[in-house]
Parts: C-alpha cells; structure tokens; sequence
C-alpha cells in the first residue's frame, strides 16, 4: 500500500501545477534538493542505459525495503530520478515488483517528459524493478 | 529576394500550433519540412497511376516509369552530371556510402592500403569504411581538422602518401555548418590517384552542387534534407567507377539474364538498383529537387547568409555560451551549450516552448569528442525560418538559463 499511498500523493501536489513551467520548477527544486552521489560510485555499474542525460542509480534493499541512491548531470533529469526515488524509496520489494508506469501518464508526466527513450524514466524504473524481482528470486 | 511569407504556406507543418502557439522548427539539418507540392506529387502517384515500373506495358507502369526516370533527369541536371545513368538511387547517404564502402572499395583496395577520413564525419561516413579498412586489413587514418572545423589541407597533403587509396570526406559539417574545399581535396587526391567520397547531406540544400565541377568520384545526398521524402537519397558515380563497382543488394531488376548456373548483371543504372525502387519516393524527391530549383539556389543562399549573420550575433549576445562554430558558418548551422547547464535540460525545455532543436551527440560521437564537449544543442536552419523565429529562440534560451 506504501506504494500507492505515496503515488497519490504526488499526483495530488502535481494536480496543483498550472503550467508546464510550474511543472518544470518544481523537478528543478527536486533535482537541487537531491544530494550528489560520491565519485566512486558514478560507475559503469550504477549507470542506466538508455538516458541522454547520465543516470546513475543504486538500489538496496534492507529489512525487505528498497534503498535508492541516484544522480544525473541534468537538472530536470535529476529531478525526475527524484521524483521516482520519493516514490519508490521505503516501499517492499514485492509491492514495486508488481508496479506498473500507470503513475506517469497521471502524473501528466506522459505529455511532456515521457519520449523516454531520450529521458530514459522507463530504463530508470526497469531497474529498480528488475532489483526487486532478482532479490525476490534469491531471497 | 524570396518572399518568405508566401514560401512559409507552402509547407503545411509550419502553420501547426500546439497550446495555440505555432513551432519553430530549427531541426532542418536532421530533416527539413516537405512542400505540399511535393506531398501532392507523392499523393498523385499513389492516386492516380500508382504502379510498378521498367516492365509493365500498360499505361500507369509506362507513366510511373515515365516520371520516375523524370526524376533522374531532373536530379542529373541538378548535380550536374555528365551522364543520367551515373544517378543511382538508393534509401539515403547511409545506404549509398555502404554500396560504395562494399560494391567498391572492398574490391579497390588491399592489404597494406590506407584510407583517409575526416575527423568531424557522422558516424555514416565512419563506419562503413570501418568495416571494409577491418575486413581487408586496410589502415584507417583520421585526417585532422582545423579549428573552423574544416579538414586541415597541410594534413592531408602530409597524408597523402602511395599507400593511400581512398579518401572520404563530408561536403559540410552536420555540426559547425562548415563547408570543406571538396574541389581543392579532390584535386590533391587525383594527382595521387586517390578517389574521393563526398557525403552532401548537408550541402543540396543550402547551395548549388556541381559534381563535373568538383570532380569528385562519387557524391551523395539523402531526400529527406533537401525537401523530399524520407527513405529515398542519391548516390552519383563517375561512369567508369559504376561500371566497375560490382552491385551490393542482388535480386530483380538489376539482373541481365539469370539461369541456375550464372547470372548476368544488367546495364547502369539498373545493375545498382535491385528490386522494387522506392518509386513514390523517387518521384516525390524529383518534385522536391523542382522546388528548391523553382525558388533559386542562388536565392536560397542568399536568404540563408542573412539568416546565418543574424543567428551568429544573437548567439554571441547569450551569457556563458560557449559556440562550437569558430567562425561563422558557411551554412546555417549552429551548435553550442551553455556553460554549466546540460544539453538535455535546455532541449527539454525549448520542446515546451515548441521550439525544435537537436541536442545530444548528434550522431557523430568522435567529432563531438574532438570539440571537447559531452554533448551539444544544434539549431539548423533554412530558408523558410525567419528573424522573428532567430529572436523568440534567442530569448527563449535566455529564459532557460533563467529558469534553470
């Protein structure tokens, strides 16, 4: 339920945005507020394919919740790894599993961030899945 | 002088708006926008005489292929070719450069050969050759290029020793807009006994292109930069070099007898172009190629160096803008970042305000590299942009920076 408790919740703070600026701002101040992950670990390994931006992300899961770490060298690229993180972050490995994109299109995110192949927010959230669902395999 | 008003309504998309605001299209060098008579002529052939050509003896066969070798009439005078038939058609410059890199060079060269190509090439003109230099144990050498991204003429002189064969070069940057001295390039090669390739994306539609002139050995150009379709391109070859250059796609309609024991090639041009053509293409890219002729190309020029001076002063009014052309282009194209601010967040933010552009490695990673930069934003323009459009990009990415 954490999940889709904290996806509601984002919807409703989104559903106040007017424009695309108001939209735009608030993934800057996201990106800004999201700290920068150490050198070493701007590896190969935390890279995310797939972004015109670079992307890296670190998954963990303890007591059976996903830790995420990220970072971009774009703002509003950091900002959307933010939001995902803000969603995904606490949640069980098999609720974010079983997840599906549905959040972005009601997030309106669809219409002007999801040409994902360029943003790569599809290759970000596949591997956070992807994650879950090998430590569920293993566990 | 072009009345760009009334060339504006010939290209449907420009009146498009999105949130009641028109687009600025500044993305011509990816693919520029198609007139509606050339949307028509395609319409019509579909329409009205929509057939397969070179063997059906009734009439829409005889009137496809009619205007289908119309095409390359048109496209022959437009080059300037000594011969028709050294007009081939293909699906782009990707596709002509492979026919060469395989139907030619493969067969030209041998172990201990050099080929030469440009430091500032599209991955198009990179890695094909790459491919045949690997398979046939050919070296491969980068020819330098100066700081206005032109190819460094001391370089490939110091270059040019005996083992090198081949040299292939683009005709204008898809980065800095910079025109390379084809007929100088050529020249120094012939006295070698080098041939030359030149890839004119960027080039037909931005000036006249005269291959007797340039003497290059082969030149190509895709339909969909110059106002045609996409999927469709040229490829032109001296006569003698198609003559010797063995077909790289095999199959019908480039066979002269076939039997299970031996096939024949037909004649140029049809032995380079097997099977079905793009024949809508085709005709459509004829009509395209009417069209820039129709308005001038001298005109065209002249309209886009006016529309280049202004670019270049705005761009250089923008705090922390770091402008990869060090001079100012020979064609409107015009790459750059702003310091501190990735590509990516300035390109997503000027699609919101319905202002098109190419940002990222623009598909020419070694030429980015050699800039020093990790990635970039392009705006290309073209005749049919205006001041107005020049002044709304160039606030608007002050805004950006604002907003960012």
């Amino acid at each position: 339920m954490c999940l889709e408790k904290k996806i509601s919740g984002v919807v409703d703070e989104f559903s106040f945005f007017e424009t695309w600026e108001e939209k735009y701002e608030y993934l800057i101040d996201l990106g800004r507020s999201l700290g920068v992950l150490d050198m070493s670990f701007k590896n190969d390994l935390n890279l995310v394919r797939g972004c015109q931006a670079n992307v890296w992300l670190i998954c963990k899961i303890e007591n059976d919740k996903l830790i995420l770490q990220g970072d971009s060298d774009a703002i509003i690229t950091k900002g959307l790894v933010g939001l995902i993180i803000n969603i995904f972050n606490n949640c069980t490995a098999e609720e974010v599993a079983l997840s599906s994109n549905s959040f972005l299109k009601k997030l309106g995110l669809d219409k002007h961030l999801s040409m994902t192949r360029s943003n790569g927010v599809n290759e970000i959230i596949k591997k956070i899945r992807a994650h879950c669902i090998n430590y569920l395999k293993n566990e | 002088m072009l009345d760009v008003k009334k060339i504006r309504s010939n290209f449907p998309i420009l009146s498009k708006k999105r949130n009641n605001k028109h687009f600025i299209y500044f993305d011509n060098a990816a693919t520029t926008q198609k007139p509606q008579f050339v949307i028509n002529t395609i319409c019509d052939f579909y329409s009205n005489y929509n057939s397969n050509i070179q063997r059906g003896m009734y009439f829409f066969s005889n009137k496809a292929t009619k205007e289908f070798e119309k095409s390359r009439e048109t496209i022959s005078s437009f080059l300037n070719t000594k011969f028709k038939e050294e007009i081939i058609f293909t699906s782009g410059v990707t596709h002509s450069i492979n026919m060469v890199a395989f139907g030619f060079l493969k067969n030209y060269i041998s172990k201990g050969d050099e080929i030469l190509i440009g430091e500032m090439e599209h991955h198009a003109n990179i890695v094909p050759w790459q491919v045949v230099a690997r398979k046939m144990g050919v070296k491969f050498t980068k020819l330098k290029c100066c700081e206005n991204g032109k190819v460094d003429i001391n370089d490939l002189k110091n270059k040019l020793n005996t083992n090198v064969k081949f040299i292939a070069i683009q005709h204008t940057s898809n980065i800095t807009g910079h025109e390379n001295d084809i007929k100088k390039i050529c020249s120094l090669a012939h006295t070698k006994n080098v041939k030359v390739f030149v890839d004119g994306a960027q080039t037909v539609s931005h000036k006249v292109v005269n291959v007797i002139d340039l003497d290059c050995d082969f030149y190509s150009f895709s339909g969909h930069k110059c106002f045609g379709p996409t999927g469709v391109g040229v490829l032109f070859g001296k006569k003698e070099l198609l003559l010797e250059m063995e077909p790289f796609v095999f199959g019908g309609n480039m066979i002269d007898q076939v039997s299970f024991s031996k096939s024949s090639w037909g004649k140029l041009p049809h032995k380079l172009e097997a099977g079905t053509a793009n024949i809508a293409g085709v005709i459509g890219l004829g009509a395209a190629i009417k069209y820039i002729s129709s308005l001038g190309l001298s005109n065209v020029k002249k309209r886009e160096e006016s529309l280049t001076k202004k670019m270049w002063e705005n761009l250089k009014l923008i705090n922390n803008i770091v402008v990869y052309n060090k001079k100012i282009p020979d064609s409107p194209i015009f790459s750059f970042n702003v310091s501190g601010i990735h590509n990516y967040d300035i390109g997503s933010l000027l699609d919101e305000m319905n202002i098109c552009v190419r940002t990222g490695h623009l598909c020419a990673q070694p030429a980015i590299e050699s800039l020093g930069a990790p990635g970039l934003i392009r705006a290309s323009l073209c005749f049919y942009n205006t001041e107005k459009e020049i002044e709304t990009f160039t606030s608007s990415i002050k805004k950006i920076i604002k907003l960012l």
